[in-house]
């Protein structure tokens, strides 16, 4: 982390792409997160199995939004690519605007090309080997979406793909940011693809009993902080956020949505799943988070959870967050939307915070109906969007492993 | 017959700019290796036929993969 006293230069969010499951566009999945309209359906992927429902991408044209090289690329990857895109034609940075050796890439997955691996492994299984698709490994492997994407738009920067599950897209961000911080970079495309509603992860998932079981409303299912909440709904798509530094955005006349103020990143060391307790690691991202930033958590004034709706993971980061924070700050999980995102939960919870900072709105958290008697009080922004200046905001992501990471944003 | 099935594939899915010379060679027609290996497969599975590495190379040209594929008794259907 850099000294406090040495210059640092500002780094400001100036586009976003989002492929999300209530929108294939940042306009269409923003207005879905203010409604509070819950992606979750019955998913015929699923038919059958012990849960068969998700918050599935639909109306994705993956030829129309990748052109004709879609037929190479896993969902994880037409999902990232589609996303930079959007983000690089939002940032209007184009050809000539930027030097391509100085764009970087980083992108985080959880799991990577898992729907390339079920299927050909069901060919290989029936029909034997010769059945396996040559295009198998530079599909599936899970570097290939950052290497797609700067393929696709001719960047020579470094391009890095970062694993850290649920944690993923938002440790992306503060890897793009220290690449920016350091100079390595001009500009960074960061975020985060998943594309793992799949037979085989949903049941894996559901075998750990974590996903909800609201089978009769799967609308219903993905329930953050309420009292009544019974785990998440799997999720898919990207967000790909542009970064790049402030005095560079303002020469071009751009502000940009928001400040990217600082990063925090730790690990639970506690358990393979279940979260410390404590939420020691949550803390210890949190409190490293805001030094980054040099803000103070009574600065902040919106937090937007990781919350997945399990019951153990949402009471460790309410009480997290009340004992950071008080019971004052707006908490929102726009996962009660969106669903569990996986590795692409953190850029599109860190895209969703930066508009709330540019537009002073804050989604509320879908299927929020009552507080759980057992959890602080906390302010959760639920029933409507709430009209309100956000100066600085925080977006907590935490995977398996006890990976934890935290980005902090604020005014551009 | 075979030669308008592969030059269909070929401006298709692998965006061979048309009007695709048939006796042109893969690699003059700037399918490169990747493409080359996904067209066997596809040709294996549509046809439930076997295409080794040295049936299908950059130098094959359309038309001797259409003569190959009607030699294995590859069958069109409609």
């Amino acid at each position: 982390m850099t000294a406090p006293s040495q210059h640092r230069p500002g780094v400001v969010v100036t586009g976003i792409g989002m492929v999300t499951p209530v929108g294939v566009t940042t306009g269409e999945a923003w207005k879905a997160a203010c409604a509070g309209l819950p992606g979750a359906t019955d998913d015929p992927r699923l038919a059958g199995l012990g849960v068969s429902f998700s918050c599935a991408v639909t109306g994705f044209d993956a030829e129309q939004a990748c052109g004709g090289e879609a037929r190479r690329m896993d969902p994880f990857t037409q999902f990232a690519v589609a996303a930079a895109r959007a983000a690089v034609a939002d940032a209007a940075v184009t050809d000539g605007s930027w030097d391509p050796s100085r764009v970087g890439v980083v992108l985080g997955t959880a799991v990577g090309g898992q729907q390339t691996w079920e299927e050909q492994g069901r060919r290989m299984a029936v029909r034997g080997p010769r059945a396996v698709n040559p295009l198998t490994v530079p599909k599936a492997i899970g570097n290939i979406a950052a290497g797609t994407v700067a393929l696709d738009l001719g960047l020579h920067g470094p391009s890095l793909s970062v694993s850290t599950a649920c944690a993923s897209g938002t440790t992306a961000l503060g890897v793009a940011l220290d690449l920016l911080r350091a100079g390595r970079c001009d500009v960074v495309l960061a975020g985060g693809t998943e594309a793992t509603v799949t037979p085989l992860v949903a049941t894996a998932f559901d075998r750990l009993k974590a996903l909800s079981r609201h089978g009769d409303e799967p609308a219903r299912a993905s329930r953050p902080f309420d009292a009544r909440r019974g785990g998440f709904v799997l999720g898919e798509g990207a967000a790909v956020l542009v970064l790049e530094r402030a005095e560079d955005a303002r020469s071009r006349g751009r502000c940009g949505y928001a400040r990217l103020l600082g990063y925090g990143a730790s690990s639970d060391s506690h358990h393979l799943t279940a979260p410390d307790p404590e939420g020691r690691g949550a803390r210890l991202a949190l409190r490293q988070a805001l030094s980054d930033a040099r803000v103070r958590a009574s600065d902040v004034s919106l937090v937007n959870a990781h919350a997945t709706g399990t019951p153990q993971g949402d009471a460790v980061e309410a009480r997290v967050i009340a004992g950071m924070f008080g019971p004052k700050v707006a908490v929102t999980s726009t996962k009660g939307v969106t669903g569990h995102m996986l590795g692409a939960a953190g850029a599109v919870e860190a895209a969703f915070t930066a508009l709330s900072v540019d537009q002073g709105v804050i989604p509320p958290t879908a299927n929020f109906e009552a507080p759980d008697a057992d959890l602080p009080e906390i302010d959760i922004v639920h029933g409507a969007p709430r009209h309100t200046p956000v100066s600085v905001a925080v977006s907590n992501s935490f995977g398996f492993g006890g990976q934890n990471a935290v980005v902090v944003l604020g005014s551009a | 017959m075979f030669v308008h099935y592969l030059s269909d594939i070929l401006a298709g899915t692998y965006k061979v700019p048309a009007p695709i010379d048939p006796d042109r060679s893969f690699q003059q027609l700037e399918v490169d290796s990747l493409s080359l290996a996904e067209l066997g497969a596809q040709l294996e599975d549509e046809f439930g036929i076997t295409i080794e590495e040295e049936e299908l190379t950059p130098a094959t040209t359309v038309t001797a993969l259409a003569e190959f594929l009607q030699a294995r008794g590859a069958v069109l259907t409609a």
